[in-house]
This record gives structure tokens, C-alpha cells and sequence, in this order.
């Protein structure tokens, strides 16, 4: 019995490890606009980003009755897979989150589900088929209706502003930046915090620590909300820079027009039943508020960039997962194996990032995020000046636009004379 | 293969028409209380104020709406 408590304890704390990198990973979701224009401050942002999760974890009261939604055959899974995926997740969460790139928590938790119930049950034990119309259409789909509506919103903004006074304008749009952001933050708390709340159910009812049926405990909900509140609050400064200033330089009532479009494309999408990631929602929000104005706002390779890493990311998670589960599966020393992989893998990635780090005070100052390996800095960019990846120092940063504009005036409605 | 096309069909348009109302109402109102004749000291008219105002009050009714929908303890 001690082996099954010592697996428990490990696959709560990694599922709590996850849920944190979810909220640090996903705060840009919420805030990366409000803070790009200026509507809030950024710690502000994050603080009532962070409290809106916490609130939103404790409202959900329909947590997730399973893991995966039926992508893998939950009859299949153990907790040593659900480790094995939660592992692959957040490694996977960390290297986008090193390279700015807005990824969905929850295709890496699937993908990282699919890669250890691969090797532990094998091919019968996912789903295809409900992988294509759960991940791969909304995948699609999300990006194109958030983009579309936030194209046309920002149009009509913009229509509708031509005799307005900038200044006051822009910052009634700030203020309502602030409501719209917030609706995000506490609808991402209510889907996301109850996902590793089921986890974590669903593990002490396997292992037979708490009776079936029943719902999660209060010291689940309270760690689990907790968790991800403390990730988002740590803001995933890399993350928010690309949202907010990598993709388009918005203007709060480009913001506005975002976030609502997020908004509303989260909501309706959990109330009819066909889940769309917040992730891929509000990056394509953001993308059409730049096009919506102007298609040459839009800076097109960071936007290539971020599909790029859509489209990785299922099959990354599940490699990392597949390993993960090959090694765990081992018995307990290859769960210790896994676990100091972990711990080591998170220490690089976190090492790496400090050398070109990002914070909240100067998460507005550039566009790009840098990653630095060793002695060469390479900005990940496909730019046509692409560098050899061996180039010497000093380190090369390649920027999105050949020579970029002033800074955005937060103030202003970024209309053009 | 299960796709629900209708759900998915119906977020699309509820997604687009929900962006567009908003936006443009809450923006409506804005370029009402905030026209360039005001801002240069002419007298403020009173149903620009008027019709401003009541485009901010629907949009901040869709907001609350908003929270209903998130909140389950209110459905």
C-alpha cells in the first residue's frame, strides 16, 4: 500500500505542478491585451486575473467526470499514465511558454494522455476519431471564428469612431477592457481549474481513497484553485508579450473588440457543447482586431509562428508522454527517474529563460522573446536572414518587422492621420 | 466519426453576432459622448448624452448576462 500512496501523493503534486503551469500559461489569455494597451497595470492584470481564477475553480461545480473527455479509454488508465501525460504537459507548457508561444494546456494534457496510454494500453486505448472532432476541428475552427468576429467587431469599431474624440474615447475603451478581460479570467478559472480537480478525483477514487461517485474533496478544490491562481499570478510574461505585442500593436478599443470576442466565443462555445481552447480563441481574437483595421498590422510570421506550435503540440506532448510512461512504467525507481527528469527538465528550461528573461517590467518593451542557448542568441522567427544555427556570438535578434515603429502610445486610438 | 455541426455552426454565428453587438453598441455609445463638437466646448447635447449612456447601460446589461452564463449557481 505504500507504493500506491507514494504514487498518489506524486501524481497530485505533478497535477497541482500542471494546473500552475496552465494558469501561467493562460493569464496571457485573459490580460496580455489590457496589459499591451495600457488599460491595466501589470501586476494589476495578473492580480485580478489570479483572483478570477481562484473564484472562477471554486464556482465550477460540474467537474470534469473524466480525465480526458473520452479521448483515451479512462478503463485503461492508471495513475502512472496519468503521471507519465501530466509530465509531458508540463514540459511541454514550459518550452512554449520559453518561447512566447501560446499553446493550449489542454491539447498538451491530451497529447501527453495519448502518448502514455499509446505505450501502457496500446492502440485500442485512444480514440481517434474523437481526437479529430475534439482536437484537431476546434483546433481549426477556434482561430477562424474568433478571427472572423474580431475582424469584423474592429471594423465596425473603427467605422463608428470616426468622429470621435481619441483621447476619451480611448479611454472609455480602457475601462471596459478591464470588465471584458475579467470575464475571460473567470471563465477560464471555471473550465480549467476543474480539470485538474478531476484529475486528481479520479486518482484517489482509483486508488481507493475516496468512494466512487463522489465529488471532489474541499482540500482538492482549495489546492487546485489555489495552484493555478498562483501560476497565473506569476503572469508567463513571455507568453503575454507575443500576445500582446508580438502578434499586432493594439489599441484599446482593438482590445476591447478582442477580448469580447474571446469572450463570447468561450462562452457560447461551453454552453453548445462544442468545446473550443481559449488558447487558440483568443490569439485568433487578437489576429483579427489587427486585421480587421489594416491586414499589414498583423505581423504574419509570428502568427505562422504560433500555428507552428498548434500543430506541434499535440504530437510533442505525446512523444514526451510516451516516453515518460515507457520509463514509469518501469515500477517505482522509474517513477523516481521520471520525477528527476522533471525536476531537472523545469531547472533547465527555467535557466534558460532567465538569461533573456521577461517580466512585468518590461513585458511592453519589445516584441520578440529571445531565447538564448549557450553562447548564441537566436530569435525564433523564420526571418529570410534566418541564422545558421551554430552562428557565433554576439547574439543575433532578428526582429518581425524590418524596423519597428515608436512605441504604442497607450493613450491613443492608434488612428491613423 | 460524431461531428456536431450544428453546435459547431451555432457557436460560429452566436460568437460572431454576440462580437458584433457588443462592440459595436458599446462603441456607438462611446462615439456619442465623446464627439469632437464636444470635446471643443460646444454645448452638450442632450440626446447624444442620452442615447450615449443607453448604449453603455445594454452593453454592461450583456456583461451581466455574461457573468450569469459563467456563474453555474445562478442556472
Amino acid at each position: 500500500m505504500t507504493t500506491t500512496l507514494f504514487l498518489v501523493a506524486v501524481v497530485i503534486l505533478t497535477a497541482l505542478f500542471f494546473d500552475f503551469t496552465n494558469g501561467f500559461h493562460d493569464s496571457a489569455n485573459a490580460m496580455a491585451t489590457s496589459v499591451a494597451t495600457g488599460a491595466l497595470r501589470p501586476r494589476t492584470a495578473v492580480l485580478i486575473a489570479a483572483i478570477l481564477n481562484v473564484v472562477g475553480a471554486f464556482l465550477s461545480t460540474e467537474v470534469a467526470k473524466t480525465i480526458s473527455g473520452g479521448i483515451v479509454n479512462d478503463a485503461l488508465v492508471t495513475p502512472t499514465m496519468i503521471f507519465a501525460g501530466l509530465v509531458a504537459a508540463i514540459l511541454w507548457n514550459l518550452t512554449t511558454w520559453l518561447f512566447g508561444l501560446p499553446s493550449s494546456s489542454s491539447h498538451a494534457l491530451f497529447g501527453g494522455l495519448i502518448g502514455a496510454v499509446l505505450v501502457g494500453a496500446g492502440v485500442s486505448g485512444v480514440n481517434f476519431s474523437v481526437v479529430v472532432s475534439k482536437i484537431l476541428l476546434p483546433a481549426i475552427m477556434a482561430p477562424l471564428v474568433a478571427g472572423l468576429a474580431a475582424g469584423l467587431a474592429t471594423f465596425f469599431v473603427y467605422r463608428l469612431l470616426r468622429h470621435a474624440d481619441t483621447e476619451p474615447a480611448a479611454g472609455w475603451f480602457r475601462r471596459a477592457q478591464t470588465v471584458s478581460g475579467s470575464m475571460i479570467a473567470l471563465a477560464h478559472g471555471t473550465s480549467d481549474g476543474q480539470k485538474t480537480m478531476g484529475v486528481i478525483t479520479l486518482v484517489l477514487i482509483t486508488a481507493g481513497y475516496q468512494a466512487s461517485g463522489t465529488g471532489p474533496q474541499t482540500w482538492v478544490i482549495a489546492s487546485a484553485g489555489l495552484a493555478i491562481g498562483l501560476g497565473t499570478y506569476s503572469g508567463g510574461w513571455r507568453i503575454m508579450r507575443t500576445m500582446g505585442k508580438g502578434l499586432v500593436d493594439l489599441h484599446s478599443p482593438q482590445g476591447f473588440a478582442a477580448e469580447t470576442t474571446s469572450a463570447a466565443a468561450i462562452l457560447a462555445s461551453a454552453h453548445m457543447g462544442f468545446g473550443l481552447s481559449t488558447t487558440q480563441v483568443c490569439s485568433g481574437s487578437v489576429i483579427g482586431s489587427g486585421a480587421g483595421r489594416k491586414l499589414s498590422m498583423v505581423r504574419w510570421g509570428t502568427a505562422r509562428r504560433l500555428v507552428y506550435g498548434w500543430l506541434l503540440t499535440l504530437p510533442a506532448a505525446a512523444v514526451f508522454g510516451a516516453v515518460a510512461a515507457a520509463i514509469a512504467l518501469t515500477g517505482p525507481f522509474g517513477v523516481v527517474i521520471v520525477i528527476l527528469a522533471l525536476l531537472s527538465g523545469t531547472a533547465a528550461i527555467v535557466a534558460i529563460s532567465r538569461r533573456t528573461a521577461v517580466t512585468r517590467h518590461n513585458v511592453n518593451e519589445s516584441r520578440e522573446v529571445t531565447v538564448q542557448f549557450g553562447r548564441v542568441a537566436r530569435e525564433l522567427a523564420t526571418s529570410p536572414a534566418g541564422s545558421p544555427a551554430e552562428a557565433p556570438i554576439p547574439p543575433i535578434i532578428i526582429r518581425h518587422a524590418p524596423a519597428p515603429p515608436p512605441a504604442n502610445d497607450p493613450t491613443s486610438l492608434g488612428q491613423q492621420p | 466519426m460524431n461531428i456536431n455541426w450544428g453546435a459547431l455552426g451555432l457557436v460560429a454565428v452566436a460568437t460572431i453576432t454576440a462580437a458584433i453587438a457588443i462592440v459595436g453598441l458599446f462603441s456607438l455609445g462611446v462615439a456619442a459622448l465623446t464627439s469632437e463638437q464636444r470635446s471643443r466646448g460646444g454645448p452638450a447635447a442632450t440626446l447624444p448624452t442620452v442615447a450615449g449612456y443607453a448604449c453603455l447601460t445594454v452593453a454592461g446589461l450583456v456583461a451581466v448576462y455574461g457573468l450569469y452564463l459563467i456563474i453555474p449557481q445562478l442556472h
